[in-house]
């Protein structure tokens, strides 16, 4: 899968990924505790220029798997930056109806939708960045070592092989489809892309049946397969690394906050 | 100590069938032996395997292991699938973890071994079948070639004194097919038996020592490769040539 080759071939491969973990898990925590539009928006962008840099020549495809979570965070922040109600009040500084009900919004809410957004947007390029920098197998490994329970960790790693097995078995039918005039005329393409989901449930259910007895064939019991990696070692300079990017994050964070109290009543735009 | 597998004239129809896909089959494989399963599809190959490995159990008849017959509770179920690995002629389905390593682990972690003994048999199966370098890739992102060899990482891993293997040259090219081989010939020098189900007439003269020829669910034939692989009326008989010249 593009992400994985990606995050092997990045600049940051080789550190330890608990490493990386914290340093994200300490910018999200940042930027849900910023006080205001800029220190998240500076925030947002630290974390998606760290992304960016550490991607050794990334595809485009790489952007559209960043870009399906913004496309969900657009719609929740709308949600936010949205009201509705039977009528519209007074205050409304816009609305349009919607059926028998009024969209409306005002600056109040407008403003904590945009700074949701830069929040969830750091949150994003954070895990980003993690994705981009760590190989699957390092992230279940060091997970499975983190007290994550195994069985979860293990889903999560059988998830990852189906991923693959269902976007090759999407790709081979749609070839099939394809190579027969398929989805050519556009009164018929809705019969082709029934057929293409319909093969791709039955193969799906045929690919489990002869997967279940493929691990019956290795004696599966249902154990997790994670419990063998060794565990890993953090070196000084690793955690020390992460120790002042957390730190850096902070200091950003209480620095906006100090400004922020100082310049403009708590609020700079 | 030798090692030995036998089926002792074992039928099996699958349900709401209206043939015998193994009927009255004898046939015996033992440590370092190098046994082809030859047959036409349909002719009950597969399904013979995979009694062996106790994924069918059939309806009649014996399978003995060291001349004890094998039984269907857990543990002894577990006992022979550690015994004899089985190789399934579609990897996709064999090969269940997201990356490599994970998936040859697998068998092992299913055994309870303990993480030292684990992470030896990984690292010596990968070994063996040329992977070490790729025991951290995703498994979707290798050639046929290398999730065939990555399978038989999986299936070696579990320390087997018997192969059966499903077509595993299937779908793969000359430089792939020698791969497989040279793994299967390291492991035969470990004194690790095979009974392998294939077409290849070619291969069963090169590289077996002995072959069995199944049709219509019935053993017609079993002895040195060299000869059964020559006896044209037999392979006729058996659907194994083609009218175009196809077979030998």
């Amino acid at each position: 899968m593009w992400m994985d080759q990606v995050a092997r071939r990045s600049r940051m491969a080789e550190v330890e990924p608990a490493c990386k973990i914290v340093v994200a898990l300490a910018g999200i925590g940042a930027a849900w505790a910023s006080p205001n539009l800029a220190t998240s928006v500076l925030l947002a962008t630290a974390w998606l220029l760290a992304a960016r840099w550490n991607m050794v020549r990334p595809t485009r495809s790489v952007f559209f798997f960043w870009s399906a979570p913004i496309l969900f965070l657009v719609a929740s922040c709308s949600l936010v930056a949205f009201e509705f109600s039977p009528s519209a009040p007074s205050s409304a500084s816009a609305s349009f109806p919607l059926f028998s009900w009024i969209a409306w919004t005002d600056p109040a809410h407008i403003e904590r939708s945009i700074l949701l957004f830069f929040r969830g947007l750091t949150g994003i390029n954070a895990l980003f960045f993690i994705a981009g920098s760590t190989p699957l197998s390092s992230l279940e490994s060091t997970l499975a070592h983190s007290g994550f329970p195994a069985w979860l960790v293990d889903i999560m790693a059988s998830s990852f092989r189906m991923i693959g097995v269902f976007a090759e078995q999407a790709q081979a039918r749609a070839t099939a489809i394809l190579s027969r005039n398929g989805w050519s005329r556009w009164r018929h393409s809705w019969r082709c892309s029934a057929w293409w989901l319909s093969g791709l449930f039955v193969g799906a259910l045929l690919h489990a049946k002869k997967s279940e007895r493929a691990m019956a064939s290795r004696c599966g019991s249902g154990a997790t397969v994670l419990r063998w990696h060794p565990t890993p070692k953090f070196s000084a300079m690793q955690w020390g690394v992460a120790t002042i990017a957390v730190l850096a994050q902070w200091c950003l964070v209480l620095g906006g906050n100090f400004l922020g109290s100082l310049f403009a009543g708590g609020r700079i735009l | 100590m030798s090692f030995s597998l036998k089926w002792e004239n074992v039928r099996y129809r699958y349900p709401g069938a209206d043939f015998q896909a193994v009927n009255g089959v004898s046939l015996q494989v033992e440590s370092g032996e190098k046994i082809a399963l030859l047959g036409s599809n349909g002719a009950g190959k597969s399904t013979l395997l995979q009694m062996g490995n106790g994924l069918i159990r059939p309806d009649s008849g014996t399978i003995l292991k060291n001349g004890i017959p094998i039984g269907y509770s857990t543990k002894k179920l577990r006992e022979l699938r550690a015994d004899t690995g089985f190789l399934f002629q579609e990897t996709d389905a064999q090969l269940l973890t997201a990356t490599v390593e994970e998936d040859v682990a697998f068998g092992p972690c299913n055994l309870g071994w303990n993480r030292e003994k684990i992470a030896a048999a990984v690292e010596n199966s990968l070994a063996i079948c040329h992977c070490s370098l790729l025991a951290a890739r995703p498994v979707h992102e290798l050639s046929s070639g290398q999730r065939k060899r990555v399978a038989i990482a999986g299936v070696i891993a579990m320390n087997p004194q018997i192969i059966l293997a499903d077509e595993p040259l299937a779908h793969l090219d000359a430089l792939g097919s020698d791969a497989v081989l040279d793994v299967f010939d390291t492991l035969t020098k470990r004194g690790i038996g095979f009974l392998i189900a294939t077409h290849n007439l070619h291969l069963v003269q090169s590289w077996f020592d002995s072959a069995a020829v199944l049709h219509d669910g019935k053993l017609l034939a079993f002895g040195p490769a060299k000869e059964i692989a020559k006896n044209h009326d037999l392979l006729s008989r058996a659907q194994l040539l083609s009218r175009h010249g196809l077979g030998l």
